[in-house]
């Protein structure tokens, strides 16, 4: 359909000529101007909206390969290595554990612009005693 | 004495010979002007680091077809008008006889660009090397980077009332889309004679990104608008990455044939990476091809920057014509942005729109710049990272719309 219109755009409007006129060359300029823009949005719409249901229709039914968008995607695709603190003999296990939680939400409390934002992807890679 | 004196002579004649088939007897004002020119754009590549990847290539590709005498580009040989006159017919796309019974070495690799060879090329290693996560986490920044084509348009508008022909304007207003290998694609279609000047002007405004939009940024936002944190991005599952790049080029080349060619590369090279199970073609795509490409394209497009050709008024325009055309770009972002901002109550920070022109990820670090001034907390980088890859997507889209109506 929208190849039918571009076709009869383009079979219709003598875009190639040479105008003289400045009024002429105006009105050529600015309906290329309008119908690209708009062209390019409403393809980049179909596109999003696109996205958009896919994602819904995706993430319906649980995904087994699910990856954070950008920077989280690139932690998360590094080999997944052992949150561990620094060798302290002195440090239980529980103990351990309970200081990675406590600087984790510390540190999701510091980035979170919102309780409702989402601090999925952080990952605690080391903690060391200074 | 005699014999000396023949020998002299002989002497003489052969160094007189030897000067007048040299290049220092040769030179021409035009050709020293474009040396020094490219002396210009080797120093801003090599101390100011100004997009070196392609700068470099490009004035040395300047500069070796601007020493007389070498032969080794001839950009007279891919000129429709020269092409009639040597007997080829109308239409015909480079005298192809002379190219290889007399071309250099640059005209031969030059074809790689008359034949729309290299930018798809390119395109392949760029899709190869972009995550399109965060778009795919945020598919309404498609629309910033739609709205940053605007500078493409209005560039084209602006070119026709200063007296180029339509399909010159269409490759003049493809520099406001700062997509260095889509300018050349769209060039070497509608306007071979502008394409040194067009290349030069979109590979130098890409390094200028830095420089050319903050103004704008400041100017059309509030310090309000700037400090904006936007919420953590969304997951993306593999299955959206891996459909992404299918979907995108079917309905792409369905609705706009022209730009498949660009369209479809990028996408392959986005599927190879994402698909994960092609590593060594990801590499070579993202890296060693790239790379190669990049020095063929660069040193032909710096090589048809000859004399005759750059050292035009028209150059000039384009130069002056490309500026306003990322500004004009720069702004159609901003402005949706901001529209986004105040439809979403604050959510959408409208410094993401201006990434919305290509230049990955330039544009989209400026962004980040920008945003931190006014806010150190705030992390604009991996949001921008949407809209400035919709701008490749774009900005294809935008040269297969010009191309379709104007070739």
């Amino acid at each position: 359909m929208m190849e039918v219109i571009m076709y009869t755009i383009v079979c219709n409007a003598p875009w190639t000529e040479n105008y003289a006129t400045v009024t002429e060359q105006l009105f050529i300029g600015v309906t290329m101007t309008l119908l690209g823009v708009s062209i390019v949005l409403l393809i980049l719409a179909v596109i999003s909206l696109f996205i958009s249901a896919l994602s819904r229709l995706i993430n319906r039914r649980p995904d087994r390969g699910v990856q954070p968008a950008g920077p989280v995607e690139s932690a998360s695709a590094l080999p997944a290595a052992p949150i561990a603190a620094s060798p302290d003999p002195d440090d239980a296990a529980g103990e351990q554990e309970a200081l990675i939680a406590v600087i984790t939400a510390a540190i999701a409390a510091f980035s979170a612009d919102s309780p409702r934002q989402s601090t999925a992807g952080f990952v605690i890679r080391r903690v060391r005693r200074v | 004495l005699e014999t000396i004196i023949t020998i002299i002579n002989a002497f003489g004649n052969t160094l007189a010979n030897l000067w007048a088939g040299s290049g220092f007897a040769n030179m021409r004002l035009d050709q020293l002007a474009m040396i020094l020119i490219s002396f210009l754009l080797l120093y801003l590549a090599i101390v100011k680091k100004f997009e070196p990847l392609l700068l470099l290539p490009i004035a040395f590709g300047m500069m070796l077809s601007n020493l007389p005498m070498g032969a080794i580009f001839h950009m007279e040989f891919f000129d429709p008008e020269h092409i009639t006159v040597l007997g080829y017919e109308k239409g015909t796309l480079f005298a192809w006889k002379e190219v290889l019974s007399k071309g250099g070495l640059l005209d031969l690799l030059y074809l790689g660009i008359k034949l729309g060879i290299y930018p798809p090329l390119i395109f392949l290693g760029i899709g190869a090397m972009t995550d399109f996560g965060p778009l795919l986490a945020n598919p309404r920044s498609l629309l910033l980077g739609a709205a940053a084509q605007l500078g493409i348009f209005l560039a084209f508008l602006l070119a026709l009332l200063v007296g180029f022909t339509p399909q010159q304007a269409g490759a003049i207003g493809i520099i406001g889309g700062a997509d260095g290998p889509t300018a050349i694609f769209v060039a070497k279609t509608l306007a071979p004679e502008l394409l040194g000047a067009i290349a030069v002007a979109a590979y130098s405004y890409m390094a200028l990104v830095p420089v050319i939009q903050p103004p704008f940024m400041r100017l059309l936002t509030t310090r309000k608008e700037r400090a904006t944190v936007m919420a953590q991005l969304r997951p993306v599952s593999r299955t959206e990455r891996i459909i992404f790049p299918i979907a995108v080029t079917m309905l792409v080349a369905l609705i706009i044939p022209d730009a498949l060619t660009l369209v479809g590369m990028l996408m392959l090279g986005n599927l190879l990476k994402e698909s994960g199970v092609c590593e060594r073609l990801v590499k070579t795509a993202a890296n060693e091809l790239m790379n190669i490409v990049t020095i063929f394209l660069g040193v032909t497009v710096g090589a048809t920057a000859t004399a005759e050709y750059f050292l035009r008024i028209s150059t000039l325009k384009i130069i002056g014509l490309g500026v306003l055309a990322f500004i004009f770009g720069t702004i159609g972002g901003l402005l949706l942005g901001k529209l986004m901002y105040v439809l979403t109550k604050g959510k959408v920070n409208p410094l993401i729109g201006s990434a919305g022109v290509s230049a990955v990820p330039m544009a989209a670090r400026v962004s980040q710049k920008v945003g931190q001034e006014a806010n150190p907390a705030n992390f604009l980088l991996m949001h921008a990272m949407g809209p400035n890859v919709a701008g490749v997507i774009g900005s294809a889209v935008a040269a297969g719309i010009l191309l379709m109506l104007l070739k």
